[in-house]
């Protein structure tokens, strides 16, 4: 057995702890909820905070401004109630590190741009919320490694192909 | 656990699952793109937003025309006599409120806006373009102007004064504008 599945005694033990795992997985799951939701309903704002990073060509800019907030709805959602954790986790993750890249290389380049990261129209992108994106990947690592699914909604029998 | 699934390596099957997700994620907003109230039109492209005021569809030979400048007065005194209204702002900003009646072409991004518009501008008495008070107004002005507008004037105080000084303003989209990008924060 691996040392994640049975973490051993020391100081930190604590670190592989499920409960911590679950508290990760509902903070960072209930963050990409709000997220998509405040994304998802301005649309046409959140189109031009991408059209602003410019990374994608224009014409991809209204699809992708449709539906990466509800994608993101799904996977924070998968995250707060436990359905489909491990897939949550890496789809959050894969778009913190999206967003990460997508800002970094704003930043980079001198663009200056609002985050767009909770909706249109906030606060400028900075090298913070880079280190942010980080952190949250962080998490996300250590729900995808640790989480056993405590505090979340029961799985009915039929979907337990989600469970993990 | 199904016995099928167990037999599943842990990894492939969280592939599944974020498969899944992004697949349904991108369905569902998609179904809801189509049936919400102004809803983004999917085949128009979206460009950033000039950080220059470089118009971003500029016709090759067009000479920037020349443009006057309109204080408070002559544009309220052009808004009565029918002048068409140009709001140079961005698309949130258009629709929380803007000059009643009022076309809306970014500086950026509007190539299309204009040629569709056009017409509609043309057959206006004079053509009023206003912005938050920048440059960016001036910048659409000339680029208008050199399109071939004869009257192009540009509103030396933005927005925010023509609705410090209760001059007729309205929210939400565009309607003669194609549904160029705008959500539904129109009220």
């Amino acid at each position: 057995l691996s040392a994640a599945a049975s973490p051993g005694p020391g100081r930190v033990a604590w670190l592989g702890d499920p409960r911590l795992a679950a508290l990760l997985r509902v903070g960072v799951g209930a963050l990409f909820l709000y997220a998509g939701i405040a994304k998802g309903l301005s649309p046409a704002g959140f189109a031009e905070d991408i059209a602003n990073y410019r990374m994608l060509p224009g014409a991809l800019v209204p699809l992708v401004a449709v539906t990466l907030p509800w994608m993101e709805i799904l996977a924070g959602m998968a995250l707060v109630t436990g359905w489909g954790v491990r897939g949550g986790a890496l789809v959050v993750a894969g778009m913190l590190v999206v967003f990460a890249v997508g800002i970094g290389q704003a930043l980079i380049r001198g663009i200056d741009l609002s985050c767009g990261c909770f909706g249109a129209g906030e606060a400028p992108a900075t090298w913070l919320m880079v280190g942010r994106n980080l952190l949250l990947i962080a998490a996300c690592a250590h729900v995808y490694a640790f989480d056993r699914g405590r505090f979340g909604l029961p799985i009915p029998r039929r979907l337990s192909p989600l469970a993990g | 656990m199904l016995p099928a699934m167990s037999t599943a390596r842990p990894g492939t099957r969280a592939g599944i699952q974020a498969l899944g997700l992004i697949v349904a994620g991108g369905l569902l907003g998609l179904g809801v793109n189509v049936v919400r109230d102004g809803g983004l039109p999917l085949d128009r492209p979206i460009l950033a937003a000039a950080e220059t005021d470089v118009f971003a569809c500029q016709v090759p030979d067009a000479v920037p025309g020349i443009v006057e400048p309109a204080d408070m007065s002559e544009a309220l005194s052009l808004f009565t006599r029918g002048a068409a209204f140009v709001d140079a702002r961005g698309s949130d900003a258009f629709a929380s409120g803007h000059v009643a009646g009022a076309f809306h072409l970014q500086p950026a991004g509007a190539c299309q806006e204009a040629d569709v518009l056009m017409d509609r501008l043309l057959a206006a008495p004079a053509v009023v373009v206003y912005g938050a008070g920048g440059e960016g107004a001036r910048a659409l002005a000339s680029e208008l102007a050199g399109r071939g507008l004869p009257r192009v004037q540009v509103m030396t105080e933005g927005f925010d004064a023509w609705l410090m000084a209760g001059k007729p303003a309205m929210s939400g989209p565009c309607h003669a504008c194609l549904g160029y990008a705008y959500g539904g924060s129109g009220r």
